[in-house]
């Protein structure tokens, strides 16, 4: 099965939120209030209720300013930190590509949130037991997918800032563009390799650190925890073998060696015996 | 548009000025991307780096009200360069035609061109006008005995020298207007820094090179200010001189700000216009022949009485007749202006007693708007038909407002929104497209046509009966669009298509249209020998929903096609709707071809003349006689199209140039002249004369806290424009009430640059007072660096921006932008001058 | 007159009406994010999914419930017997430790409902996966441990035998679970390498956070142990609590190296002289890890009681709580454009609630349930005691009837069975005992410190006078030697008694100082026979 991406070209991007819109259409998602604080950017971050959000940012280029437009949204990435530290596997990384979300599993641990080096997993911080708080994100339309039809925010761009496609071939279309305009694009294609690749792959012109994007290396940030989770059974049956052998060792050596006379009070019955 | 959205991907350089696409025509932006990975670059020139500027290749900013200058010194910048196409200058434009040796102009006469009247503010332009010579042809007339014979004729024609620089050409005259706006002069008056202007017009002038076009896209930034037709005329005249007009990727595209609002212009929404560009009738023309007068019999226009027939017969059927010269005396005579200014100063002088406002929102979107609310408050009656009760129907409410002491009756008519009915949807390229209902709306409310049906059945019952003269237009209306529960759409279209009442028969008695059919051209009209026996309520639309294959040999309606095929791959598919006029998708296209009919370029191919089929062919509908000759001579003595020869593209201006110098048309000059906006932090720098001369000044309660005042620079040293927001939609009326827009823009805001703020001390997010000569605003103060000031005739000058979509109603409201704009507009077509006037900001 | 002195001996002391007022609020904190959301309680956001309650109620409560674990093993794995003294309150912490993360993060969870989810939805990568299934183990055999007390004072001795058989698998085990979850709550925070402050992430981050625990275990016994000193009159440990305390430098120590050598490895030591996190990293290293490893070193540290909860105050609240916050919350990268954390007061008051309803819990369990070595056996019914019972010591009888109707107001009944400790040499001397029937033994440390027989109390005979005389120190252990049934009188009540009553006073000084002649006499008479 082909495993899909989306490539971002920022430089394309004019930042018109249609595909923050229509992410809200289609999922259904309700409108926040909001205010005006001085900046372009409303919702002010994602939440349970805005999962695709334009960032606006004001860059200083060497005096002229630049004003660029970030698409946050899920990363859907190769190797899923959330999926990866999900207690209950509530999260998983679908052959296709989307990450998605069972949420009839979760517990809301809030783990993927902590997890995510992205920042994007959500939560329902206004709900309670009756509404039932759950973890909220991008699902890379997996609904529409499975019925043949691309992204929403895909499908709405207007400028076309977004492909959707296979990640392969994006991969490739995203190098071509920056060999045919190597002016225009920093030489990287984000999401390649960070944190072990994502699906969401961007384009920019300006580095990618400056957008707001973390800069990751090529593994997936649970690698570690990863490797932990993988010795922590040998490593149990050889520590409790240890302990086994101690509490042995040291019952012997103290074979034949006195009670103290007023010792052990009567959580232990047998020391009534002992004392007598 | 004279080009389509899809055909700026063709262009080499695209030139944004007085437009913000990305923001306000976000699908623009894929064709200008798919451009610039072409390799195109892109300019942008606005007073604040915009979302479209973020993109550009270049940048440069001007001061609101400029365009002129800038424009003018990039023309001028072409002409001394020599960068401009010589031969379709020559040949494609009046460049060479001789001017009335009396003409003077703004060099000669400090900013004012002859003919000026001081005391009625006008000019009499019989100076402007082409020299003209007399010429003898040949025609065939019949004798008194009805035998055909060939006379001798006199005809007057315009004269034309041939070489551009000889006294008198329209090209002396324009080199030597043009000769003053030199780099410095944009620098000093435009505040764009020298370097940055030679920047744009090195870079613009490059398309005045055969295998190169260049594309100008505008909005409201060229058209809503004092000077804005000259604007326009200023873009086009640009694009003359580079020969960028009828070429892929060239043109000047007007970036229309609604959806449908070039439908509704075709459609004579505008006071001076019937349907299909028709000029409506005025006191000067009490009957039909002085009417017919006023068309060009040199151009196509020639066609205009039939078209003009045509429309009766579609609105009076049987009773429009050669007798009653086909009920022309049912059309109302205007007798003065009624623009929008107009209007609304006529309504506060209590001149008007009622109004109904169909989907528009004078209590947000007009000048001075809080002016305007009083106006409304002084109508007997208004019907506000929306879908929302917009801040027009509940004006009586407004802040501030008692509505006890308001009288008007107001009358709300429930609507539905476009995705709630059928009709047509015309774009800025002119493509209509059918779209079909995809809501339903809420009960209770109904559709336009459904409203308007039930009001003209009920005039026409009001009337019943009654045998008083000036009741015959309602009573022989031809009202017929079917029953309830729904007037059908589908006839509306038919008619507005047009079809043959009888059967239509050419000169040679032979049927060309069956009766009941469609008329699939409206060069069917021209070709009748029994044109009143068509109707057609919009002879610009003929063909538009008429039978039409959709490329795969699938037929219907024109304009619900939907095939994708792409000759040429230009991206004008054709099969795709249908564009007015005959499915042209770029204007004066005979122009894309040298004068000898073969391509200027072959990466710029669009028609040519294919002399062995002795025919126009190629990838668009020619803009042409399809059989003339690139060396056909034009017939001085001939009717409409016979009149012009084989190189004259603008086949709908009387000489079939297009006009470097305009004589008739413009009642402020035939060259644009740059003047001050009526609000201005200097005085001209160009001339003594500061404001267009011709500018219609009201002084209503001047004085008093609304009225008409003009702010000097010593209450108000900041200059103001307003602007639109992606996110919302005009006044604001659906986007407003919407959540999913609500929460994007949720407050009325004012972007100040980080400069302004520190000197006002305002933070960004501080609420601040916006005032003006008019009043003042509280909004949100949106401090950036996006705003920079800038040296204006060597002084800083420091410019706002505000969005002017908010209100009271709704779930995002904020004060209104208009309440402190000024009552004044366009000297040709009264726009309001929304873009330049001064203000005052500080924090609240 | 009797009832309402009887009355003011139950009072509910204002202490555990506060607490429990505080266990009210929380509740109904708790019931507001019940219905309207964790949103609807708490300052946690987007930016900051975990807050106080993670990092404090978790984190530190497990790491400070470490106590358990590290007791347990030393008596059953170690066999440090001399230990075994602390093993019960050091379970008892442990456990209600355990039960207040549970309770927290029904709180802190966004479905709690589903929180048995980890039990039949299995995710093996996630680390928390594991500190769950951990912590639902580990609170298991806390319970088993802990049950012996409950068992006891109910009389079971069918559950108990079967406990005391498994005791030792329940260490193991006890000690395995704690290991790994110690360890892995450090491990959870490996996923989050580009949110966990450099100077605190580490690939040792699990063994850092064993090290911490294991030393904070016997601080929190140390802490604990002194404050119930005070709160419950008993003696404190200090000779236990400063031979355990040995092990907390030596585990400091591997920790405070390994932390140097891998900053070093990592070239990360830029990071320690920059921002506010430097600051913060080393009050956490200087106070909380190298402190404690001097001062426990010092044998004055080790031997005084106030020294060493100084000392261990410094690991609990510089080497743990500090540093758990500084990995889980303080060090995070601040978001841009969302605020940064701070708990607000109602986050304070489910936590202050859940700790409140803790001590409340200890407090239960020690008055109701043998917790300390020295009141394991607390008489079941409190009969009443009358004048005619007091009589039938010659040490209680007057003649006024009044003063026999006060003494009968404040004295109990209580029974004891064979080899029963009933006080311990060095504790507060809270009651005077008068023995009705058995045999009581006495016991004294000697030079060494070894408890030896230095009298025997026989029926009629009082004992526990300390409780009459300055600064009421017991200067003796007593034991029983039979099955025994004593008078027991409040020594503060007594006094009081005396107070009001000098003549009382006077007779019962006489009376006492006749005893203590007696006994001294008899421990003369002993010595020399030895």
């Amino acid at each position: 099965m082909a495993k899909y991406g989306m490539l971002i070209d920022e430089t394309r991007c004019t930042g018109c939120r249609g595909c923050q819109v229509a992410c809200k259409q289609w999922n259904d998602l309700p409108g926040e209030e909001t205010h005006n604080t001085g900046s372009y950017t409303n919702p002010p971050h994602l939440s349970a209720q805005t999962w695709n959000l334009i960032e606006y940012k004001e860059i200083d280029r060497g005096g002229q300013v630049g004003f660029f437009f970030l698409k946050r949204a899920c990363m859907h990435c190769e190797h899923p930190a959330c999926v990866s530290v999900c207690p209950v596997g509530a999260l998983r990384k679908t052959p296709e590509g989307p990450v998605v979300y069972d949420d009839h599993k979760c517990i809301g641990c809030r783990y993927c949130m902590a997890a995510c080096p992205f920042g994007i997993p959500k939560f329902d911080w206004q709900k309670g037991l009756l509404e039932g708080a759950l973890i909220r994100k991008c699902t890379f339309c997996a609904d529409r997918l499975s019925n043949g039809l691309i992204p929403a925010c895909a499908k709405t761009c207007p400028s076309k800032a977004i492909t959707f496609g296979e990640r392969d071939q994006l991969i490739v279309e995203a190098e071509n563009r920056i060999r045919k305009n190597p002016d225009k694009y920093v030489n990287h294609v984000y999401g390649k390799e960070e944190a072990g690749g994502t699906s969401i792959l961007y384009l920019s012109a300006v580095p990618f650190e400056q957008l707001g994007l973390p800069k990751l290396g090529p593994a997936p940030v649970t690698t570690l925890s990863e490797q932990v989770m993988e010795y922590t059974l040998p490593f149990a049956g050889v520590w409790l073998a240890t302990l086994a052998g101690l509490a042995a060792v040291f019952k012997f050596r103290e074979r034949g060696a006195k009670q103290p006379e007023i010792g052990p009070a009567a959580d232990d019955p047998h020391n009534k015996e002992a004392s007598k | 548009m004279t080009n389509d959205w899809i055909d700026i991907k063709n262009a080499d350089v695209v030139f944004i000025i007085g437009a913000n696409p990305a923001n306000n025509h976000p699908a623009s932006f894929a064709w200008i991307n798919d451009a610039r990975n072409r390799g195109a670059k892109l300019i942008v020139v606005d007073p604040a780096f915009t979302r479209s500027a973020s993109a550009a290749d270049v940048y440069a900013p001007l001061r609101p009200g400029t365009d002129i200058v800038f424009l003018g010194g990039i023309i001028n910048y072409a002409i001394q360069n020599k960068l401009y196409n010589e031969e379709y200058v020559k040949a494609y434009t009046n460049a060479l035609t001789l001017i009335n040796p009396d003409f003077k102009g703004p060099a000669d006469l400090d900013g004012y061109f002859s003919g000026y009247n001081k005391e009625k503010r006008a000019y009499d332009n019989s100076t402007w006008k082409y020299q003209t010579e007399k010429v003898t042809v040949k025609v065939k007339e019949k004798d008194a005995s009805g035998k055909e014979v060939e006379v001798d004729k006199e005809v007057s024609v315009p004269k034309r020298a041939v070489n551009l620089d000889d006294p008198h050409t329209v090209w002396s005259h324009f080199k030597k207007h043009y000769a003053r706006y030199t780099p410095e002069m944009v620098e000093r008056v435009c505040g764009t820094p020298k370097d940055k202007f030679i920047q744009v017009a090195q870079l613009f002038c490059s398309t005045g090179a055969p295998d190169k076009s260049g594309a100008i896209l505008y909005a409201m930034g060229q058209t809503q200010h004092t000077v804005g037709s000259q604007n326009v005329r200023s873009m086009a005249i640009l694009q003359l001189v580079l020969g960028n007009i009828g070429i892929p990727g060239g043109g000047v595209n007007a970036l229309r700000g609604e959806s449908n609002v070039q439908g509704s212009t075709d459609q004579g929404v505008l006071f001076h216009l019937l349907p299909g560009y028709l000029g409506a009738p005025t006191d000067a023309n009490p009957d039909l022949k002085s009417y017919y007068a006023r068309f060009d019999t040199t151009s196509y226009w020639a066609n205009g009485p039939r078209f003009f027939v045509n429309l009766m017969k579609a609105w009076y059927g049987d009773v429009a007749k050669p007798e009653n010269d086909y009920c022309y005396n049912y059309i109302p005579k205007s007798s003065g202006n009624y623009s929008w200014i107009s209007l609304f100063q006529a309504m506060y002088a209590g001149k008007i007693k009622g109004l109904f406002c169909m989907g528009q929102n004078p209590a947000v979107s007009g000048p001075n708007a809080r002016m305007e609310r009083q106006s409304l408050a002084k109508l007997e009656w208004m019907v506000a038909m929306d879908l929302f009760e917009t801040e027009t129907a509940g004006f009586w409410k407004a802040p501030g407002v008692d509505p006890k002491t308001i009288n008007t009756e107001v009358f709300l008519l429930p609507a539905l929104d476009a995705m709630e009915k059928e009709g047509s949807i015309v774009t800025s390229g002119r493509r209509i497209q059918w779209r079909p209902r995809v809501a339903a709306g809420p009960s209770g409310a109904h559709t336009d046509i459904w409203i308007l049906d039930r009001l003209a059945k009920a005039l026409k019952a009001a009337y019943a009966g009654s045998t008083d003269a000036k009741d015959r237009p309602i009573l022989d209306l031809a009202w017929n669009y079917g029953e309830d529960p729904e007037p059908d759409v589908w006839l509306v279209a038919r008619e507005m298509n047009g079809y043959a009442l009888e059967d239509v028969k050419d000169a040679a008695g032979k049927t060309i249209l069956a009766k009941g059919a469609l008329l699939s051209s409206f060069g069917t009209i021209a070709l009748a020998a029994n044109y009143d026996a068509i109707a057609c309520g919009s002879w610009i639309y003929a063909g538009y929903f008429a039978p039409a294959d959709d490329g795969r040999g699938v037929w219907r309606p024109a304009a619900r096609r939907r095939g994708q095929k792409d000759p040429g791959n230009l991206g004008l598919y054709p099969y795709w709707g249908y564009t007015w006029p005959l499915n042209r998708h770029i204007l004066y296209n005979r122009a894309s071809a040298r004068p000898d009919g073969t391509p200027w370029a072959e990466n710029k191919k669009l028609i040519w003349w294919d002399a062995a089929k002795k025919v126009w062919t190629g990838y668009d509908v020619p803009d042409f006689v399809p059989t003339k000759a690139p060396d056909a001579k034009a017939n001085p003595a001939g009717l409409g199209l016979a009149a012009q020869s084989g190189t004259d593209p603008f086949i709908m201006k009387a000489d079939g140039k297009g006009w470097l110098f305009a004589p008739t048309g413009l009642t402020d000059g035939p060259m644009p002249e740059h003047y001050e906006p009526l609000e201005s932090p200097i005085k001209n720098a160009l001339s003594g004369c500061q404001i267009d001369p011709v500018v219609k000044l009201w002084d209503t309660e001047r004085g008093k806290s609304i009225g008409d005042n003009v702010g000097t620079t010593d209450k108000y040293p900041i200059i103001c424009t307003t602007f639109r927001l992606v996110e919302h939609w005009q006044s604001g009326t659906m986007s407003r009430t919407l959540p999913w827009l609500a929460e994007l823009q949720p407050d009325m805001f004012v972007m100040i640059g980080k400069e302004l703020a520190e000197e006002r001390g305002i933070k960004n997010g501080d609420m601040v007072q916006v005032s003006s000569a008019r009043g003042e605003i509280k909004v949100v103060a949106l401090v950036t660096s996006r705003m920079r000031p800038m040296k204006v005739d060597g002084k800083p000058v420091h410019i706002v921006r505000m969005p002017w979509h908010y209100g009271w109603q709704g779930l995002a409201t904020g004060d209104v932008a208009n309440d402190i704009t000024p009552h004044v507009g366009d000297a040709n077509t009264m726009i309001p001058e929304y873009k330049a006037f001064l203000v005052d900001v500080k924090k609240a | 007159m009797i009832k309402t002195a009887t009355l003011a001996r139950y009072r509910v002391p204002p202490g555990v009406l506060m607490l429990g007022a505080l266990v009210v609020i929380g509740v109904l904190v708790a019931l507001v994010r019940y219905l309207f959301g964790i949103g609807a309680i708490s300052n946690l956001n987007d930016a900051y999914p975990w807050g106080l309650w993670i990092s404090f109620d978790l984190l530190c409560g497990v790491a400070t419930a470490a106590g358990a674990f590290i007791t347990a093993s030393a008596v059953y794995i170690f066999r440090m017997e001399r230990f075994r003294p602390i093993l019960r309150p050091a379970i008892l912490t442990g456990f209600l430790g355990y039960l207040m993360v549970i309770v927290a993060l029904l709180v802190d969870l966004g479905r709690p409902e589903r929180i048995w989810h980890l039990i039949i939805y299995w995710n093996p990568h996630s680390v928390l996966f594991e500190v769950g299934w951990c912590v639902m183990l580990y609170t298991t055999v806390l319970a088993l441990e802990f049950s012996p007390m409950l068992f006891e004072r109910l009389g079971w001795k069918m559950p108990l035998e079967f406990l005391h058989r498994i005791t030792i698998v329940l260490v193991l085990l006890g000690t395995l679970l704690s290991t790994l979850h110690q360890s892995s709550l450090g491990s959870m925070f490996m996923a989050m390498p580009t949110k966990v402050n450099p100077l605190w992430f580490s690939q040792f981050l699990p063994l850092y956070f064993f090290l911490t625990a294991a030393a904070v275990g016997p601080a929190m016994v140390i802490v604990e142990s002194y404050i119930s000193s005070r709160v419950f009159w008993r003696g404190l440990e200090v000779d236990l609590l400063g031979e355990l305390s040995k092990a907390i430098p030596i585990l400091l120590g591997i920790y405070l190296l390994l932390k140097v050598f891998d900053i070093t490895l990592a070239g990360e030591w830029g990071f320690a002289f920059q921002g506010g996190m430097s600051i913060l990293f080393w009050v956490e290293i200087l106070l909380g890890v190298v402190a404690p490893i001097v001062l426990f070193s010092m044998p004055s540290v080790r031997s005084d009681g106030k020294r060493m909860l100084v000392a261990a105050l410094l690991v609990v609240f510089f080497g743990v709580v500090l540093n758990r916050f500084n990995v889980s919350l303080i060090g995070w990268p601040r978001p841009a454009n969302l605020s940064m954390y701070l708990p607000n007061w109602m986050e304070f008051a489910i936590t202050i609630g859940i700790w409140s309803a803790g001590i409340v819990a200890y407090g239960l369990v020690a008055k109701f349930l043998p917790l300390f070595a020295a009141d394991h056996v607390v008489t079941p019914a409190k009969a009443v005691v009358t004048p005619e019972i007091l009589q039938r010591s010659r040490f209680l009888v007057f003649p006024e009837a009044a003063w026999l109707q006060g003494l009968a107001a404040i004295a109990e009944q209580v029974n004891f069975d064979d080899n029963q400790l009933i006080f311990r040499q060095g504790e507060p001397a809270r009651s005077l005992y008068v023995l009705l029937e058995g045999s009581v033994k006495l016991y004294s440390k000697d030079k060494e410190g070894k408890e030896v027989h230095t009298g025997t109390i026989n029926a009629g005979e009082p004992f526990g006078i300390s409780a009459l005389i300055e600064p009421y120190i017991l200067t003796a252990s007593a034991r029983t030697a039979a099955p025994c049934r004593a008078l027991k009188i409040d020594g503060k009540a007594l006094r009081d008694l005396t107070k009001e009553n000098p003549a009382l006073g006077q007779a019962l000084a006489q009376r006492t100082a006749q005893a203590a002649l007696t006994r001294m006499h008899w421990a003369r008479a002993w010595r020399e026979s030895m």
